[in-house]
């Protein structure tokens, strides 16, 4: 065995605690971005509110509006002020940490979710800038694994600087780890 | 074995009765494709065509499918390409290709026999590799040496299970720990007491696809209604339940039997250096190998009747790479005793199955929760709906009984879930009527995340998810803080450990 700490027994208490650590918030302009997205969604949402009325002002000659037609539009603007509400205020419940071991996002307004993945399980990490990203000098992390569907790991809105160095210390962790573990193997084979 | 050692170093086709198996098999496809073609022809219009132009017709499908089926052969090439180290594969008629996949890549190669291949005794080989996104690569017919010797080969080129696989092919009868076979009986009891469900959904799929397509030529000559009217008119209803009934379970079981006798006829486990070698199939035969790191999760089965006669079903769940992921890649083990099942889980996990270190139940809200859901909001909507149709007497019997047996059953689902850890070890356990136990080892989580809605919060309630390769496993609404605690135990032992999960 190579690692200096070996696994002994130890009292679930003195273990390291994911629920403490002092998370890092999501860069201050992603609010900006998350804030024209769900402006642009919500434009989208009022038009589908809206398509039986345009529906009957094409097709009908003599138009009349009907008590559907409101309700339809009035669901259509209510999703959109809620997604965006959500939305907005879900940016300040999301942050992210690195450890020396792992990586720790947690999000969620209605849901609050915490997210671990060790760096020995990460496969590669790609930084990812959309265009409206990019207009904030923003970048997306995306952190792959194998673990198959919903397996990867996605931190949005942090700086393209603080993004690239992150990438650099986790791909540089990966391939500490990656030695390490082929050594392992090696000894076991040798056994 | 001894191999020869420039085979496939130069371009080589497969065996020439291959060509045979490739007609079949376009033959079967094109049939298969017609079916509707064929049947609509006998039934109703083979009057029309005349009997000449149909023996022409088929005549020069007969000859294209031929004439394709030899230039698949003449134009399908695989080797070992020693510049690269990698195996390549060429092919196609119009559309030609070459796939190439590094020998290092090479995680698995295994030999199938689909019933035409039996026919003309030759095996498929198919080869999977680590590269996520490739495509697994197939050669489709080659004979029973061939096939042997390209895969000792191919392995033997992976480095790091070099040792394994020789050793494997040399002593193929000396290094056996353990061979075990399924006979009939346990297929058979098998079949009278698995997937049910299952069974019955195929059943029906197939009769409701049958008359959707056939109806019009089955029953022209009665129209919907009149049809309703028989029905109606009868005063025999019940017993024509009854009857349908009886009839519809013993072709479950009926079907159900000779399902499971065919999947997993003369099935055999054989282990050699700490590797299974499994053979199982009447009509198609299945031969995998399967190597105990790669398991990432082991689901282990059983029901009522199964825990009676003690026969447990076994379910591995496998590496699911990119191109295979909609394709089931889980090997089972339909029969096992308690003694063999432990025996297996001795060979698969080093640790100790015995004595749990820690057990978590979910919360009682689990229930609370998933009784309003399936058995409240129903119940009301029912009510709401019949009221002013029956009698209320009848309809509050209906709503009670159905209140309370969604309530006892989402007691039994509440009752059987359980989060049990042991040392190195996770199992699992849910279910209603099939209790099934899921098994990992803490190594194989890829990822881990614990969440709880914003009202959990002040009851200290929440749900685990882990995320393996294999899939992913959740548990509801239990201990938040007890899960918070499990998972950096999880995370500890995974990052200093440094046992790699493949």
């Amino acid at each position: 065995m190579v690692t200096g700490f070996k696994n002994e027994q130890c009292e679930l208490t003195s273990l390291p605690k994911h629920e403490e650590v002092v998370l890092q918030p999501l860069h201050e302009d992603y609010k900006k971005v998350v804030l024209i997205e769900s402006i642009l969604i919500g434009l989208v949402c009022v038009v589908f509110g809206f398509i039986p009325l345009f529906a009957n002002l094409l097709v009908e000659e003599d138009f009349h509006l009907s008590t559907y037609m409101l309700v339809s539009i009035g669901v259509g603007v209510v999703i959109a002020i809620l997604q965006a509400v959500i939305r907005i205020l879900g940016v300040d419940k999301k942050g992210y940490a690195l450890r020396d071991h792992d990586l720790i996002y947690k999000t969620g307004l209605i849901n609050i979710k915490t997210t671990v993945v060790p760096f020995n399980r990460i496969q590669h990490v790609k930084v990812f800038e959309g265009v409206l990203l990019r207009s904030f000098g923003l970048s997306k992390l995306i952190f792959y694994t194998a673990g198959g569907n919903f397996g990867d790991l996605i931190i949005p809105g942090v700086s393209k600087d603080n993004a690239d160095s992150i990438r650099a210390f986790v791909m540089q962790n990966i391939e500490k780890q990656s030695e390490l573990v082929e050594s392992t193997q090696n000894d076991e084979d040798e056994e | 074995m001894k191999m020869r050692n420039n085979s496939f170093k130069t371009p080589t086709r497969q065996s020439k009765i291959g060509i045979v198996a490739n007609f079949l098999f376009f033959m079967q496809k094109f049939v298969r494709a017609f079916i509707p073609v064929i049947i609509l022809f006998i039934v109703k219009d083979s009057s029309r065509i005349p009997l000449p132009w149909v023996v022409i017709g088929s005549g020069i499908l007969f000859l294209l499918v031929a004439i394709w089926s030899y230039l698949a052969y003449r134009n399908f090439f695989f080797y070992i390409d020693e510049k690269t180290d990698s195996f390549i594969i060429m092919k196609g008629v119009l559309a030609k290709s070459k796939t190439i996949v590094p020998l290092e890549n090479i995680q698995q190669v295994t030999l199938n026999q689909k019933f035409i291949h039996k026919l003309v005794q030759v095996y498929a080989v198919e080869i999977d590799s680590a590269g996520s996104t490739e495509k697994e690569v197939e050669i489709p017919s080659v004979s029973h040496d061939i096939a042997l010797e390209l895969k000792s080969l191919l392995l033997s080129y992976n480095k790091t299970e070099v040792n394994n696989h020789i050793l494997i092919d040399a002593n193929t009868t000396e290094q056996n720990d353990l061979v075990q076979k399924l006979s009939i009986w346990t297929l058979i009891k098998l079949g009278l007491t698995t997937s049910y469900l299952q069974t019955l959904g195929l059943i029906l799929a197939f009769f409701i696809t049958f008359f959707e397509q056939y109806s019009n030529i089955f029953l022209k000559d009665y129209s919907d209604e009149e049809v309703f009217d028989m029905y109606r008119t009868s005063d025999v209803e019940s017993l024509v339940i009854l009857y349908v009934l009886v009839v519809l379970i013993s072709l479950v079981l009926m079907v159900n039997v000779v399902r499971v006798i065919m999947k997993f006829f003369n099935y055999s486990i054989s282990v050699q250096n700490n590797t299974f070698l499994v053979n199982y199939g009447l009509l198609s035969t299945h031969n995998v190998i399967l190597r105990p790191r790669r398991i990432q999760l082991l689901k282990v089965t059983q029901n009522f009747f199964q825990a009676k006669m003690d026969l447990f079903h076994l379910k591995i769940n496998q590496v699911i790479s990119g191109e295979s992921k909609g394709k089931n890649v889980g090997l089972e083990i339909p029969g096992y005793s308690k003694a063999e099942k432990n025996a297996f889980f001795n060979l698969v996990f080093e640790h100790e199955t015995e004595k749990s270190l820690f057990e978590l139940a979910p919360n009682y809200r689990f229930w609370a929760f998933r009784f309003f859901i399936f058995a409240i909001i129903p119940a009301t909507v029912g009510v709401l709906i019949y009221m002013n149709h029956y009698d209320w007497k009848i309809v509050s019997a209906f709503c009670m009984a159905y209140i309370l047996l969604m309530g006892l059953i989402q007691y039994r689902i509440f009752k059987v879930r359980k989060l049990i850890v042991y040392k190195d070890l996770i199992c699992l356990r849910s279910g209603f009527w099939d209790v099934t136990e899921t098994w990992l080892e803490p190594n194989k989580i890829q990822k881990l995340s614990v969440s709880q809605l914003f009202w959990q919060k002040k009851y200290d309630i929440g749900t685990l998810t882990l995320h393996t390769a294999g899939g992913n496993v959740s548990f509801q609404t239990t201990s938040y803080s007890e899960l918070t605690q499990l998972s950096d135990l999880w995370l500890y032992e995974i990052e200093s450990a440094n046992k790699g999960w493949m």
